[in-house]
């Protein structure tokens, strides 16, 4: 990946989780709102602005902060499919549905798992040193 | 040069495990003894010495694992357990153990051991990890430049495990002494000192030309039994030549290093321990982890809730006596089971922490809040044993032995148990589920940030009111990302989580009883003894508005925190963990006194092993005291604060 590309990706997540922050900040869809939330996914924000704050020369940094961001991007998807579950699970004890759409919080989920790929990319070209 | 037997007597050898920290030694020691001991990705997981029995092939032969070291030097107290029990207890064998990925290191500590004694054996291990990252390591040849065994093992696929306890029970004679010599002015004085020591008597059972060049390294401790003190420093060149000797042993034993560029873990690093988004990164993650922990739990303590209450039910059906059916239901299972509706959140907390050991990430948490630290007169060294405190602040206290600073360390125990132990979490869950609700996992995650932010400002006031001394520099090898192994994390969760499980067993049983008894005699509510006792403290306590069951059980509390869950039980009735039930305290005491209640809980008098354990570690009184007071002082100052401000929101 050259280093353009790697620009707009960093630009593309940071962006992104940027705009899922400010969803979840202000529950304006398919969320509810939830300002602590918006704050970590901020932070994930953050990690891909910080990379285009890198010098465009030294693309190894660039796709430290690619990997590193995706990754927390990952996790914070698999975080919210753990919490959807316990809701769920609570729930069913209780017999009662607690689930709702925007209990899901579905782009974040899909969000997280789409830009996975993103992270599996990044991690093979600095294990093979390809840059 | 010693003479060995052919065999090893099995039954009177002892071989002590020393590796620099994170090598894998409590692994290579699980791996030969069969122990279940919890491995760690950080440095400073043995904080003293371990023993275990290994047999192989109709041998037993006695493991003793000791704490991680980079030198002989004995500058902190785990330095100096491993360096004493290979002076003082003379082990049979002595393995050091290495790490392939970081052999040059390795090495420095093998040969202070061999310029020590002889008996040795160099062990590689992560050899796997050294393959993947491109370059093998030719055993043979590494073998034949130092002239003692070796064997490359990974402690993760079992690889060389059985040829390992083969080299042990075969003959392991090697020489006392490295074949490298010093300049010839540095072996001119390791000649002149080593005629003085052979004249001293009292020094017999010493090498003599160890002595010596730990003199001229100006070893302390070995200037104090020797009575030599010398106005010359040799410790800079006697390390180049050591240095210089590793290299020309790797050039020829280790291929393809050269291969390697920028890798894995220096990549993620680069982000992880950035000046500002590590900080970032390090509350998100502790977010994440005790949202998980309120979160994930909370079906399963309903399951356990529903399965206890089922079983005070059976009970209650069929004991007629009164006080015994009281006894039975509301002290016993009713306080045994309101601790132990609290397990998941124990050992989902425990997992998450686990996965955050195994990865590697802790010591870079240790690194970027070093930097931190080091303005409050305290190293990351002392933030890592602090990050030991969330499982428990007994464990945290005993890893202080790793920090060299002798001030330095007694300011991180005594402001250790400000840390939030997994003991005061049950109280968290029970009083945040029943005064906010959804909102509890924040305010857990508050509760825990708190008690960072107290911990750091209380080393900064005892550093400035009594100590003066300077932090020591954070020097720590940052270990390797790993993939987290379901077989660790589960020992390592079971391993921590069990202790509350016993504790539930014995120390809550027994305090649940006593507290019924208090609250039943001589009689129910108001006139029980433990009314009298909260009673009799109440006036202190009103500027902060707690009822005298509150005070009871914080008084009760300082046995085990989880007592106080326990105690408010069963002053309040059943509990719920969906905040349905111990209604009662919501009719007597606003969400803003619940939360000064819970800062009060986190920070107030450490619990009675803690106090203990501070007791062995300082050696003296004056240390228990001053935290006993000190933290009341602090609880109920910054209690009376949320109360205050939390009334005008």
């Amino acid at each position: 990946m050259r280093g353009r590309s790697i620009t707009f990706w960093l630009m593309f997540g940071g962006v992104l989780f940027a705009a899922l922050a400010i969803n979840s900040f202000f529950g304006l869809l398919l969320t509810d709102r939830d300002p602590f939330l918006a704050i970590i996914i901020g932070i994930n924000s953050a990690i891909y602005f910080f990379g285009i704050a890198e010098k465009k020369s030294n693309v190894r940094k660039r796709y430290s902060h690619l990997l590193v961001g995706s990754f927390f991007s990952y996790v914070l998807s698999i975080y919210q499919v753990l919490v959807v579950f316990s809701v769920w699970l609570e729930g069913l004890l209780i017999s009662s549905c607690l689930l709702t759409i925007e209990v899901l919080n579905l782009p974040l989920i899909v969000s997280g798992f789409a830009i996975s790929f993103l992270f599996d990319f990044a991690k093979k070209q600095i294990e093979t040193n390809s840059f | 040069m010693k003479n060995q037997p052919d065999r090893i007597d099995s039954k009177e050898i002892t071989v002590a495990l020393l590796g620099n920290p994170n090598v894998g030694k409590t692994s290579i020691f699980n791996s030969l003894t069969g122990s279940r001991q919890v491995v760690a990705n950080w440095p400073g997981v043995t904080v003293e010495k371990r023993a275990g029995v290994m047999r192989h092939h109709n041998h037993t032969i006695d493991v003793v694992d000791l704490p991680g070291t980079y030198t002989l030097g004995a500058t902190s107290l785990d330095e100096k357990i491993a360096r004493d029990f290979l002076v003082n207890e003379k082990p049979g064998v002595a393995i050091v153990i290495g790490d392939a990925v970081n052999l040059e290191r390795s090495l420095y500590l093998l040969l202070q051991v061999l310029e020590l004694r002889g008996d040795v054996v160099l062990v590689v291990n992560a050899v796997d990890e050294a393959r993947k990252a491109g370059f093998e390591i030719d055993k043979n040849e590494l073998s034949k430049q130092l002239g003692i065994p070796v064997v490359v093992t990974s402690a993760v696929t079992g690889e060389g495990i059985e040829e390992l306890k083969n080299t042990l029970v075969k003959s392991t004679k090697s020489s006392s002494h490295v074949h490298y010599l010093f300049s010839d002015e540095v072996e001119a004085h390791l000649r002149d000192l080593s005629e003085r020591i052979k004249g001293n008597p009292s020094l017999a059972g010493f090498d003599e030309r160890w002595l010596s060049i730990k003199l001229l390294e100006k070893d302390n401790e070995v200037q104090k039994i020797t009575g030599i003190t010398l106005d010359y420093d040799f410790s800079v060149e006697i390390a180049e030549t050591r240095y210089k000797y590793i290299k020309r042993i790797l050039s020829t034993s280790v291929k393809g290093k050269e291969k390697i560029g920028w890798n894995f873990s220096e990549a993620i690093d680069h982000v992880m321990t950035h000046r500002f988004l590590g900080i970032l990164i390090f509350l998100a993650v502790m977010y994440i982890v005790f949202q998980l922990t309120f979160t994930i739990s909370g079906p399963l303590s309903i399951m356990i809730e529903e399965l206890l209450g089922g079983l005070g039910r059976a009970f209650g059906g069929f004991i007629g006596v009164d006080w015994l059916r009281s006894l039975v239901v509301e002290g016993i299972i009713g306080g045994v089971g309101a601790v132990l509706v609290f397990v998941p959140n124990i050992f989902i907390l425990f997992l998450a922490l686990g996965i955050l050991e195994e990865t590697g990430y802790l010591p870079r948490a240790a690194f970027v809040i070093d930097r931190l630290m080091y303005s409050m007169k305290l190293s990351g060294r002392s933030f890592m044993s602090m990050l030991l405190g969330f499982g428990c602040n007994v464990s945290s206290i005993m890893s202080t032995r790793s920090i060299s600073e002798p001030k330095e360390r007694i300011v991180t125990i005594l402001v250790s148990p400000f840390i939030s132990c997994s003991a005061k979490l049950p109280v968290y869950v029970l009083i945040a589920g029943t005064f906010f609700g959804a909102r509890a996992g924040v305010v857990i995650f508050f509760l825990y940030v708190l008690s960072i932010v107290i911990t750091v400002l209380s080393a900064l006031l005892i550093n400035k009111l009594f100590f003066k001394g300077e932090p020591s520099t954070l020097i720590m090898e940052l270990p390797r990302y790993r993939k987290p192994r379901l077989s660790s994390l589960i020992l390592y969760t079971w391993n921590k989580g069990r202790h509350f499980l016993e504790k539930a067993g014995t120390i809550i049983l027994g305090a649940s009883v006593v507290i019924w008894f208090l609250s039943y005699f001589p009689s129910e509510g108001t006139g029980s003894f433990a009314a009298m006792i909260g009673k009799s403290l109440e006036p202190l306590f009103i500027p902060l508005g707690y009822t005298w069951e509150m005070i009871t059980s914080l008084v009760f509390g300082i046995a085990a925190k989880e007592v106080i869950v326990s105690s408010l039980t069963t002053f309040f009735g059943n509990l719920s963990v969906s905040g349905s039930s111990l209604g009662a305290i919501r009719t007597l005491i606003t969400p803003e006194m619940a939360l000064s209640f819970l800062v009060f809980v986190l920070l107030y008098v450490p619990c009675m092993p803690t106090l203990a354990v501070i007791k062995n570690e300082t050696g003296s009184y004056k240390y228990v005291f001053f935290s006993v007071f000190y933290s009341l002082t602090v609880a109920y100052t910054v209690a009376l604060i949320v109360r205050v401000v939390g009334g005008f929101l």
